[in-house]
């Protein structure tokens, strides 16, 4: 995925054979037909080996695999999430515009499983738990499971402003604008 | 919000068993853990290695503002700014860098130790010893095009 002109979203979503460089597809249009000249890539996750969910501004999200690339799994219009991240078991969470509804999205096939709300407002791109998702927010993590129920709360002093995690096993790097956290989990 | 209702969250969101190891003043722009808990982060040209303990264990400065880090091969360090691909070893000496042509948007090391960084110009790929591998211009190439809307 690239963003050349350094706009919100990227333009265009290739698949490369990492081992030669060759293109195997070049997912263009995904928003109507006939395609658009121009499309606007807000996000992409990888969900399996050869699968995608590319979000598109108008589009929503759609699942794109590689190997099959000529047709969508699915797609499911949508506003475009503030934060899409993808848990186990094919499960995905999109977090809306207001950082406080939330869904469950069912990746394999495209359907919405599960709609609630979070108590407070997420401040940063949830990340995958063994089961569920962890959600930071002002002052601390929320624990979210895959029912979207919230099981709990980690309470982190002074974590604010836009945060970012980077997880490994049993930790998590959060930064946010002026701290860096390790947090064993 | 009352206070009532704010207990009510409280009481829906227990208290989670996790411990936070050490915490720093730093303005993280991007960054990358390795699963030994070492974080390599960048602040604007300064890349820093911090240990488990989130002691600093070395630092090193690009020529610009390094917008992306990824962990290689032998506790590698590859670094992106600009227009080029940095790549540092485990103490943050300095080993190679190798131009993206264009502004690199993104960066990624793959299984077999490939350095993959995708610039305005398209993807490449370098070796572990920094020598392009392949490079692919999308704007140029002849394939397929696929319309998922169909």
């Amino acid at each position: 995925m690239s963003d050349p002109d350094d706009t919100f979203g990227a333009e265009y979503v290739n698949v490369v054979d990492t081992g030669d460089g060759s293109t195997l597809g070049w997912f263009t249009a995904i928003t109507q037909s006939p395609p658009k000249a121009q499309i606007e890539v807000t996000s992409l996750d990888v969900i399996g080996p050869e699968t995608v969910v590319i979000g598109e501004r108008n589009a929503g999200l759609v699942m794109w695999g590689a190997v099959v690339p000529g047709r969508a799994a699915w797609r499911y219009k949508t506003e475009t999430p503030m934060y899409v991240s993808v848990g186990a078991g094919y499960r995905m969470l999109l977090v809306g515009q207001d950082g406080t509804s939330m869904k469950a999205l069912d990746a394999a096939s495209g359907r919405i499983v599960k709609a609630a709300r979070l108590p407070d407002e997420a401040i940063g791109r949830p990340w995958a738990a063994t089961d569920g998702f962890y959600v930071p927010v002002e002052g601390g993590i929320l624990s979210v499971g895959s029912d979207l129920s919230v099981s709990g709360r980690i309470i982190v002093k002074g974590l604010g402003g836009n945060v970012r995690a980077v997880s490994g096993p049993g930790f998590v790097f959060l930064m946010d604008d002026d701290e860096i956290i390790m947090i064993s989990v | 919000m009352a206070a009532a209702a704010l207990a009510a969250m409280t009481a829906a969101a227990p208290p989670v068993s996790a411990a936070i190891g050490w915490r720093i003043s730093a303005r993280a722009d991007c960054a990358s853990a390795a699963a030994d808990k070492t974080l390599a982060f960048a602040s604007g040209r300064i890349v820093t290695m911090l240990g488990p303990d989130g002691k600093k264990l070395w630092s090193w400065q690009a020529p610009a503002d390094v917008s992306f880090l990824e962990r290689g091969p032998e506790a590698s360090v590859y670094a992106a700014y600009s227009d080029t691909l940095t790549k540092l070893d485990a103490k943050g000496k300095y080993l190679w860098s190798a131009t993206a042509y264009e502004r690199i948007y993104s960066l990624l090391v793959l299984a077999d130790g490939k350095a993959v960084a995708g610039s305005g110009y398209g993807a490449l790929a370098f070796d572990t010893g920094g020598k392009k591998v392949w490079e692919s211009d999308p704007q140029n190439a002849v394939y397929p095009i696929y319309d998922c809307a169909t």
